[in-house]
C-alpha cells in the first residue's frame, strides 16, 4: 500500500509555523538588539572613562613636570658654582685641560660612525698637552664626506669651539676600517655654553 | 514541483503529526514512534463518536452533528487541542467505494480510469464527477492485471476540510483504513508462504475483506456488516445494555468456546445474531471462492487475520475457524506494542491497529523511498 489512496489534494497540504517559531525569532531578535544596545552604551561609557583617565594622567604629568622645574635650581647659581670650583681648582693645582668636558662636547657633535684616529696640540702639532692647553687638532675617519661636512657645520655653530678649521686628508685606513680622513682644528672655550 | 512545494514537503516530512481515526463508534487519536521495538504509542486518547455520525459512500455528504463531533474530537485529545496540530485522518472504509477489478493489462497500460469509473458507476448513486477516485495496479495474472480502487464522494471530502478548519487542525492526509492495516501487516507478517492471507477488518458499520500476500494486495471488498448490526439485533432482547456489543466484548456470553457445539444454540443472544453471522460467513466464503476462481493456484488460504473493534468479540475467531476451516488470529497477537502506561493487550492492539499502521506508513511523507520502492 502506498500513497496512491491519498484523498487530500496535494494543493491543500500546507505548512503551519505555529507560534513557537515566530516567538522564538522575536525573542532572539529582541535579545540580540538588547545586547547590542547594551554593548554600545557600555562601550561609550568605557571610552569616556578612558578619555577622562588620559586627561587626568596628562594633567598630573604636567603638574609633576612643573613641580620638578620648580625643584631644579636656577642656571645662574649653578654656573657661578661651577666657575668657583674651576677657580679654586686652578688656584690649588694650576690650570688643567678639561678633557671630560671637551670629549662630552665632541661626543654631542661627532657623526655616529666617526673614529678619532689621532689627537694633537694645534700649536705644536704633537700629542703634548701642558697644563691648560685648549687648542687641539684631531684626525677623524668618517665613512662619508657628507658626515664630515655636517660635523664641521655643527662645530662652527657651537660657541664652545673657536678658530675651527677643516682639512680633508683623503681616503685612509684605520684599525681595519677605511674611510675619509679629515683633520679638524679648534680651540675649546670652557667658559661658554653651546 | 515548484520550490514552494518542495519546501512545503521538506517541512512536512519532518513533522510528527497526530493520527485521528474518525470511526463511527470510536474516535481515536494517537501519536507513536516506530524507531525501535516494541513500537510505542507516545500519546493516545479516545472518545465515543457522537450518535448519528455516518460515513457512507452512498450519501453525497457525511452525516454528523458538527458541534457534537467537535466536542468528541476535543475529548479524544484529552479535552484540549494542541495549537493547530498536524493530523493524518483515517476514515472508515465504508466512506469509500472500494473494490478490485480485473482488467486487461493492455487496458491498464493505456488508462484504467475509464474502466474503474464504469465499475464505480454500476453501484454509485451520484454522478462520477462527484467522486474523487484513487487506484493502484496490483498483481498481474496472465494477460490481466488487478486494479484496486477507492472512490470518495467529494462532498465528504469538502465537509472534512471545513471541519478541520473549524476545529483548527491541519490535515496532512486523508485515507481509508485498509492501507494502514495492510502496511502494518507488511511489517509484522513477514513469514513467506505460497498462500495468501485474508484481512477481516470488522468495523462498526462495515467489514473490509482484503486478500493479500507478501507480493501485495490481491482482492479488496467492503461488506455491509458491522458492530451496529449486532447492536440492533441484540437491542431486541429485553433488559440489554445500550451498547450490547461492547458489553459482550467485556463479559457477556454470546459465543461459546466451541461455537459448533449444540450448547451454542442455547444462548439466547446468539440466536438473535446468528443470521447476521451466517450472512457474514457466506459472503466471506463467496469472496474467497471468487478469488480462488480468479487465481486458480491460490485456492488455499494461509490464515484469516481479524482487526477492528467488533473483532474483539470473544470467540469470534473460533466461530469463523469452525465454519471456514481456516486458521484465525487477531491482528494484535502479531506485534508488540507499548502505550504510555505500559504494554498493550491483544484487544487494544487489535483496536488501535489502524493508528499503528498510520505512523508506520507515514502517509504525509509522500516521497518516502521505501514506500515508492514497495509500490
Amino acid at each position: 500500500m502506498t500513497t496512491n489512496f491519498e484523498f487530500l489534494p496535494r494543493s491543500s497540504r500546507r505548512v503551519h509555523f505555529g507560534w513557537k517559531a515566530p516567538a522564538a525569532f522575536l525573542i532572539t531578535g529582541l535579545t540580540f538588539l538588547g545586547i547590542a544596545g547594551w554593548l554600545h552604551v557600555s562601550a561609550g561609557d568605557l571610552e569616556a572613562a578612558y578619555e577622562r583617565e588620559v586627561a587626568n594622567i596628562e594633567g598630573r604629568a604636567a603638574e609633576l613636570a612643573s613641580e620638578a622645574m620648580a625643584i631644579l635650581p636656577a642656571p645662574g647659581p649653578i654656573q657661578a658654582l661651577r666657575d668657583r670650583v674651576i677657580r679654586h681648582n686652578t688656584a690649588l693645582i694650576g690650570p688643567r685641560t678639561p678633557w671630560t668636558r671637551i670629549f662630552d662636547a665632541l661626543e654631542e657633535l661627532l657623526p655616529a660612525d666617526a673614529v678619532v684616529a689621532r689627537l694633537d696640540r694645534m700649536s705644536s702639532g704633537k700629542p703634548e698637552f701642558p697644563g691648560g692647553a685648549l687648542d687641539l687638532k684631531i684626525l677623524l675617519v668618517v665613512a662619508q664626506i657628507e658626515a664630515a661636512n655636517q660635523f664641521y657645520l655643527k662645530l662652527s655653530g657651537d660657541r664652545r669651539f673657536d678658530e675651527v678649521s677643516f682639512m680633508p686628508r683623503g681616503e685612509m685606513a684605520h684599525q681595519g676600517r677605511t674611510g675619509i680622513g679629515v683633520e679638524v682644528s679648534f680651540r675649546f672655550n670652557a667658559g661658554k655654553t653651546p | 514541483m515548484s520550490v514552494i512545494q518542495r519546501l512545503t514537503e521538506w517541512f512536512l516530512a519532518r513533522e510528527e503529526p497526530f493520527t485521528l481515526e474518525l470511526g463511527s463508534r470510536w474516535i481515536r487519536v494517537g501519536r507513536g514512534r516506530a524507531t525501535e521495538r516494541p513500537w510505542r504509542l507516545e500519546r493516545w486518547g479516545s472518545a465515543p463518536s457522537p450518535r448519528g455520525l455516518l460515513f457512507n459512500s452512498r450519501l453525497a455528504t457525511a452525516v454528523f452533528d458538527e458541534t457534537a463531533l467537535l466536542e468528541a474530537v476535543r475529548a479524544a485529545f484529552g479535552g484540549r487541542l494542541p495549537p493547530q496540530p498536524y493530523v493524518s485522518l483515517i476514515l472508515p472504509d465504508q466512506a469509500f467505494h472500494l473494490g478490485t477489478v480485473l482488467l486487461s493489462t493492455v487496458a491498464v497500460r493505456t488508462g484504467a480510469l475509464a474502466f474503474i469509473e464504469r465499475e464505480i458507476q454500476n453501484v454509485a448513486p451520484l454522478p462520477l464527477r462527484e467522486y474523487r477516485i484513487a487506484f493502484e495496479v496490483g498483481v498481474q495474472i496472465g494477460a490481466k492485471s488487478q486494479v484496486h480502487f477507492a472512490a470518495l464522494p467529494r462532498g465528504i471530502l469538502h465537509e472534512l476540510e471545513e471541519f478541520c478548519q473549524r476545529l483548527g487542525i491541519i490535515p496532512l492526509a486523508i485515507q481509508p483504513t485498509f492501507p494502514r492495516l495492510l502496511w502494518l501487516l507488511r511489517q509484522v507478517d513477514r513469514e513467506s508462504s505460497p498462500y495468501p492471507s485474508v484481512l477481516l477488518h470488522l468495523g462498526h458499520e462495515a467489514t473490509t475483506v482484503a486478500v493479500y500476500s507478501q507480493t501485495g494486495l490481491k482482492r479488496l471488498q467492503c461488506l455491509p456488516f458491522g458492530g451496529c448490526d449486532l447492536d440492533r439485533a441484540l437491542a431486541t432482547l429485553p433488559d440489554r445494555d445500550p451498547a450490547p456489543v461492547e458489553a459482550f466484548k467485556q463479559n457477556g456470553i454470546l459465543l461459546l468456546e466451541d461455537p459448533a457445539s449444540e450448547a451454542q444454540n442455547e444462548v439466547e443472544a446468539y440466536r438473535v445474531v446468528e443470521p447476521l453471522f451466517v450472512n457474514l460467513l457466506q459472503k466471506l466464503y463467496a469472496i474467497l471462492q471468487a478469488h480462488a476462481a480468479e487465481v486458480p493456484n491460490e485456492g488455499c488460504f494461509r490464515r484469516i487475520i481479524l482487526s477492528g473493534g467488533t473483532a474483539c468479540l470473544r470467540h469470534l475467531d473460533k466461530l469463523i475457524h469452525a465454519n471456514l476451516g481456516i486458521p484465525v488470529v487477531a491482528l494484535g497477537t502479531l506485534f508488540e506494542m507499548a502505550g504510555p502506561t505500559g504494554p498493550l493487550g491483544v484487544a487494544e492492539k487489535t483496536q488501535w491497529a489502524p493508528i499503528v499502521g498510520d505512523f508506520l506508513l507515514q502517509p504525509w511523507k509522500l516521497d518516502r523511498l521505501d514506500r515508492l520502492a514497495a509500490a
